[in-house]
């Protein structure tokens, strides 16, 4: 299990964990030097894949590279959005599932903000995207 | 493996549905060799089948397996016999009272469609079966009257491949022959599109369906299977590079090559190969396929677009050698797969077989100082912050890293594109088919064996990221010539049963063949009888000779002459 520096994350938000066995999407809050979250204890004895703690304003991302054997991590930030132009922030809405979208404290959306830039050749590529809600 | 035998005490006809013949008011599938099958599944659904966690297949005649590759062959041919083949399954009728047409299965037909599930739900089945004594509609003379039973399906086992105790192998080639049309979702067009291959992982997923032998369910998941290509029928087709996506040939080239007598029919300029398969995209003229399909109505009504049956698709599976042991062991015993969406309706249904295995060779250097980097499959490669990247810089960096050789070669040429893999624009992959040029910075050859045909990136188990590294050929001039995929190519499980059903039904086709000609020639010879006919109708034995001898030696003339004399009574 990949170790998760605690002070990159944001401390409370939600968290999207995909595992050998299944798909953990609960909320989670950090105290006393730990993550507390409910549905974690489902996956005690499973693998963990890839994780994205986030919320309204930042995400930390963590991705298990099965070509290179290590974690990539990624912190992504609202800030960093400011120096990007508009027109270059895409926003997708995407509906969760109904049994999660049926609990009070899980939102119905997501909101992925993917980042565009101009290549040298004047085409338009993704470049990065950070999950929000 | 298990299966329902539905034997017909009566003659069988389903109600008219979405996917039928129009023409008829009642009727019965048939596929495109003149097969009748049965959608067991649904027809037992509609009369109260409770849900089940177990797979029921199409029913197809008893001895399918062993007759579709002789009814091949006759169809490829004799065009059109596809009626006689229907002749010995179907009787079809016209009750002008109730201007009504009919197609119906003809009583003491035996049926089988396979079943593979649970034991719980097997029993759970059995018990519901043997309640039913009828299928399908009453009417007139077709009183629906079956006998049902699930018992062991003969001659189900794949053909067996000779292993060396002494040899250690690395990779198991593998064969899907598909049986029904088969849906393979392309990502978020929900049945709009099929895959023009079946992924890796879908093949896996197949074996590990209701397979009870947890051991090979986690060494299933630990080997890596690629995707399944369409086939010659001996060798599985690799995509074709989008570097060749448009024939580069330029119209003065064409014109000179036409002048000294080329045939314009053989070259095919601004050729879209985009989703197609070659065998060889190195030589100049290249031969090229694209898997047939067709659209598929599923059982609420939905229009889906499928793989057409009869067709091949072939992979490897890499793993540990006792592994791969067990693995052909596990297909040889249990040769059937269902793959893809609406399999519980029926569709996916397919064959498998094994095809050969590769032992651990030791490879000889390929030194080169320009390769081309071909992506066989969909490629998942990250970049630094985790998102999949798409650029050819990503793929050169990945090759460099493998090979150990950082900043040792430079992009010459780049002919890349991507794709989604789901809705979401951050899930996406270099798409099957890029093709960059490279070459090395300092123009020293470096050795390219150990990357020749590998995997790469992420989610390699499931199929994704196959490459094949090859020496850089000056080939700008291509021909393309489309050939059809083969068709009904399988061989049949080897057994004495499948041999003579192969043997028997091709028999039975030119013995009506036969039978028609001579009623044909009655029926000209009565003419000239002018309404006359004698009593001892005079019969043209020497002909009738020649005619039987032509299609079944072994008949008895007699029967034949028989025929001959009801063509003229009939026709009097």
């Amino acid at each position: 299990m990949h170790n998760i520096p605690l002070h990159l994350i944001p401390p409370q938000g939600l968290i999207l964990a995909y595992f050998s066995n299944g798909i953990l999407f609960d909320t989670y809050t950090v105290s006393e030097g730990r993550i507390h979250c409910q549905g974690l204890s489902r996956f005690a004895d499973d693998t963990m894949t890839e994780c994205h703690l986030f919320n309204r304003d930042t995400e930390y991302r963590a991705i298990f590279s099965q070509a290179q054997g290590q974690w990539i991590t990624a912190t992504l930030d609202k800030s960093q959005e400011q120096l990007i132009h508009p027109d270059l922030l895409y926003t997708q809405t995407v509906l969760v599932k109904k049994e999660y979208a049926t609990r009070n404290d899980l939102p119905t959306q997501l909101h992925i903000i993917n980042r565009y830039h101009y290549s040298a050749h004047d085409t338009l590529q993704l470049t990065n995207y950070r999950i929000s809600y | 493996m298990l299966g329902i035998l539905i034997k017909t005490i009566g003659e069988l006809s389903l109600p008219s549905r979405v996917g039928l013949n129009s023409q008829y008011s009642y009727d019965i599938p048939i596929d495109e060799l003149g097969f009748p099958y049965l959608p067991i599944r649904q027809i037992l659904v509609e009369m109260g089948l409770p849900p089940l966690d177990i797979h029921i297949g199409f029913a197809h005649p008893q001895g399918y397996l062993g007759m579709i590759r002789e009814a091949n062959k006759i169809e490829s041919q004799f065009p059109n016999d596809r009626e006689f083949v229907q002749d010995l399954y179907i009787n079809e009728r016209f009750y002008l009272e109730d201007n009504c047409s009919v197609r119906s299965l003809k009583e003491g037909q035996l049926f089988c469609a396979p079943i593979y599930g649970r034991r719980e739900a097997v029993d759970a089945l059995q018990s519901f079966l043997s309640s039913i004594d009828h299928l399908g509609i009453r009417y007139k003379d077709i009183t629906g009257q079956v006998q049902l039973s699930i018992s062991p399906l003969e001659n189900e086992h794949a053909n067996i491949l000779q292993l060396n105790d002494k040899l250690h192998y690395n990779a198991l080639e593998y064969t899907v022959h598909l049986l029904t049309p088969t849906s393979i979702h392309a990502p978020y067009n929900d049945g709009v599109k099929t895959h023009l291959h079946i992924p890796g992982d879908g093949i896996r997923n197949a074996l590990l369906q209701y397979c009870e032998q947890t051991e090979l369910t986690s060494t299933l998941r630990q080997m890596t299977f690629s995707n399944a290509y369409i086939s010659d029928g001996l060798r599985r087709l690799l995509p074709v590079p989008l570097s060749l996506s448009v024939v580069k040939l330029d119209r003065d080239e064409l014109r000179s090559r036409l002048s000294i007598g080329k045939d314009p029919r053989r070259l095919e300029q601004d050729v879209t190969l985009y989703n197609t398969f070659t065998d060889n995209f190195e030589c100049p003229t290249m031969r090229y396929t694209k898997p047939e399909t067709e659209r598929i109505v599923s059982y609420n009504g939905n229009m889906h677009d499928a793989l057409r049956p009869g067709q091949t698709f072939s992979g490897l599976v890499y793993g540990p050698d006792q592994a791969l042991r067990h693995l052909a062991a596990h297909i040889q015993s249990n040769p059937r797969i269902s793959l893809g969406a609406l399999a519980e309706e029926g569709f996916g249904e397919a064959y498998i077989d094994l095809s050969g295995i590769h032992e651990d060779n030791t490879s000889t250097a390929t030194l080169a100082t320009q390769f081309d980097i071909v992506c066989l499959s969909h490629t998942i490669l990250l970049n630094a912050t985790g998102m999949p990247s798409c650029k050819p810089q990503a793929l050169l960096d990945e090759v460099e890293r493998l090979l150990g050789i950082q900043g040792q070669l430079r992009i010459t040429a780049a002919y890349t594109d991507f794709c989604n893999l789901t809705d979401l624009p951050v899930h996406r992959c270099i798409r099957a088919g890029s093709a960059i040029r490279v070459a090395t910075v300092d123009g020293s050859p470096i050795d390219i064996a150990p990357l020749r045909h590998t995997f790469i990136g992420e989610n390699q188990h499931d199929g994704y990221g196959e490459v094949m590294l090859l020496p850089a050929l000056n080939l700008y001039y291509r021909h393309a010539e489309k050939l059809p995929p083969p068709k009904y190519t399988m061989d049949p499980p080897i057994s004495y049963p499948n041999l003579s059903m192969g043997a028997s039904l091709v028999l039975s086709i030119l013995t009506l063949k036969l039978k028609k000609y001579v009623k044909a020639l009655a029926t000209l010879d009565c003419e000239e009888y002018q309404g006359n006919i004698p009593p001892d109708i005079p019969v043209p034995t020497e002909i009738l000779y020649e005619m039987k001898n032509n299609y079944n030696p072994n008949l008895d003339i007699r029967l034949v002459e028989q025929w001959y004399k009801e063509g003229v009574k009939e026709n009097a």
